[in-house]
């Protein structure tokens, strides 16, 4: 038997299912990697290369080099998020979340390697656009520190916002209703495809209340050295968001919200 | 708090959408003892193990596990406790092997040691060759097997099983539960629930009978059938006879053609024929009937239902 005691970390259990969460995604590349980077090679030929021609340079910069932070963006928390609500519902859906539920893995142990499990998926993703976007661009990257950390934090962001809306999801449309509805929308909305300065003045209140738009603008500014919001608040509310997101998705497996009977 | 104690349940309460599934029950379970938990379908059984595991939570009352609270010390509360429920709840997408392996993880077991657990463990439920199919492709009875194993993968020193012998063959039957015997002779206290009273009469020391989220009786399982079994003796003659004979009368009996029928524990056997032989009846066969703990499991159920 096992010496759990009140206190010490299971490093161990930690590792399983982080290796758990790693291996189930990468089993399935061509679902889920794979989709990822055929999509963004479409939008940065589509969008980048055919239509971007024929727009003007923002702020010095081609529009084709100004979408590929956003698309990057786009692919990271649209996997991510659905990397951990698929995984967590997928495991309430098939009950098999009671080998969980019954171990002596601690909230914050859970939580974390599904976390980590997420991260990995956004890291892998982050890192093939960047590789596909070099077909387009230099590949110069003006802040290499701020590009890999925010890839890992905002990827942190969104794998526990997907494992809380997993948590809540009872079915599958209730599953895609955050995607579908808010994320989308929110990541369509968010600057990706289009700087602020082209939105009608009496709209980009719209962008400036989008989270999602300092994020986007937080990656653009570390690949291009460029950017239209307060990168000082952007980085502000991507610290907050990691850290609200993750305790309440510890707090919803302590009180084992829609997990315990 | 005493040590030797395994479980310690203390005022449990569990609700489900208003309806009490467990009403106030409290019972304590000795380390090392096979402890039976018996009741019909919706008794409360399930809610009862699932409170104790962490698979639900439960409304009020405590329960301890060697001491740890399952709410304050989860963690090690839940390193004792091996499961083996009575639905499956395997991960779909691996092979059986890769079940025990993860499941042994989850508990802080290192690789090796639960890959060669695993192997041992498949060896000994018949079902190594199978290591690597699919959940999917399992039988029931494999599946069964693989529940079982799977709560041992990290030798926990409580094994507890819902329902381990539900829809299995008679032959898997009796081999978990030799197994079982076996492992509670090595120390492994073992909680039990079942509705084949059978299975509970053959290995348990202890029995608790649960109906409607109460307990209606827990006691020994030799203590329970010495109170409340019954017995009949029926004394067949070879001539008809009409009356109870004078010194029969202070028995419990009753005439039915040719039989002489005894409501008496049957320890009284010797003193009846004796009493029947002193009116010169002839005797052409006996017969003695005792009822089985399923019988008492049945009236007890019933007593109850009727008192509600």
């Amino acid at each position: 038997m096992t010496q759990i005691t009140k206190h010490s970390p299971n490093w161990i259990g930690f590792y399983t299912l982080t290796k758990r969460e790693i291996l189930r995604f990468l089993k399935v590349w061509t679902q889920t990697i794979l989709p990822t980077a055929i999509t963004t090679l479409l939008y940065l030929l589509i969008f980048g290369f055919v239509i971007g021609k024929a727009l003007p340079e923002i702020k010095n910069i081609t529009y084709l080099e100004f979408i590929i932070p956003g698309i990057l963006m786009m692919g990271l928390i649209t996997t991510t998020y659905a990397n951990n609500s698929t995984s967590i519902f997928m495991m309430k859906w098939l009950n098999y979340i009671e080998g969980l539920l019954i171990s002596p893995l601690s909230y914050i142990e859970t939580v974390g390697a599904f976390i980590l499990g997420g991260i990995a998926r956004g890291v892998i993703i982050g890192m093939s656009i960047y590789i596909i976007s070099l077909f387009f661009y230099n590949g110069s990257i003006f802040n290499p520190i701020l590009f890999v950390l925010l890839i890992i934090i905002v990827s942190f962001i969104f794998a526990s916002l997907g494992l809380i809306t997993g948590l809540w999801a009872e079915n599958w449309d209730q599953l895609n209703i955050w995607s579908t509805f808010i994320i989308t929308p929110l990541v369509f909305l968010g600057g990706v495809f289009h700087s602020i300065s082209l939105v009608p003045e009496s709209l980009q209140i719209v962008t400036k209340i989008n989270p999602i738009f300092y994020i986007v603008d937080a990656l653009r500014y570390s690949m291009l050295g460029i950017s239209e919001s307060n990168l000082f608040l952007g980085l502000f509310l991507i610290i907050f968001l990691a850290v609200a997101f993750f305790f309440f998705a510890v707090h919803l497996f302590r009180i084992g919200y829609k997990i315990r009977r | 708090m005493d040590k030797d104690i395994a479980i310690a349940i203390k005022d449990l309460v569990k609700n489900y959408n208003g309806i009490e599934a467990v009403n106030n029950i409290s019972f304590d379970i000795k380390q090392g003892e096979f402890f039976g938990f018996l009741g019909p379908n919706g008794a409360g059984k399930t809610s009862t193990i699932n409170a104790i595991t962490g698979v639900a939570n439960f409304d009020s009352g405590k329960i301890d596990v060697f001491g740890n609270d399952v709410v304050k010390n989860y963690r090690k509360a839940r390193s004792f406790i091996g499961l083996a429920p009575q639905e499956f709840n395997f991960d779909i997408f691996l092979t059986a092997y890769e079940n025990l392996i993860y499941q042994g993880g989850y508990y802080g077991i290192p690789k090796d040691v639960c890959k060669q657990r695993a192997r041992e463990l498949l060896k000994l439920f018949g079902i190594y060759e199978k290591k690597n199919t699919s959940i999917r492709a399992l039988s029931g009875g494999m599946k069964r097997r693989l529940t079982i194993a799977r709560a041992l993968i990290h030798k926990p020193k409580i094994l507890i099983l819902d329902e381990p012998t539900a829809g299995v063959d008679v032959e898997l039957r009796h081999y978990l539960w030799d197994l079982l015997k076996k492992l509670n002779k090595e120390g492994t206290t073992i909680f039990l629930t079942t509705h084949y009273i059978e299975e509970a009469e053959k290995l348990c020391d202890r029995v608790c009978i649960l109906d409607k989220g109460k307990i209606v009786q827990i006691d020994s399982k030799n203590q329970l059938m010495r109170r409340f079994a019954k017995s009949q003796i029926t004394i067949e003659l070879k001539d008809t006879l009409r009356n109870i004979p004078k010194n029969l009368k202070k028995y419990n009996c009753k005439i039915d053609n040719r039989n002489i029928i005894f409501l008496e524990d049957k320890s009284k056997v010797n003193e009846i024929l004796k009493a029947v032989e002193k009116n010169k009846l002839k005797i052409d066969d006996i017969n003695i009937e005792s009822s089985s703990l399923e019988d008492i499991f049945i009236n007890m159920v019933r007593k109850n239902d009727a008192n509600n």
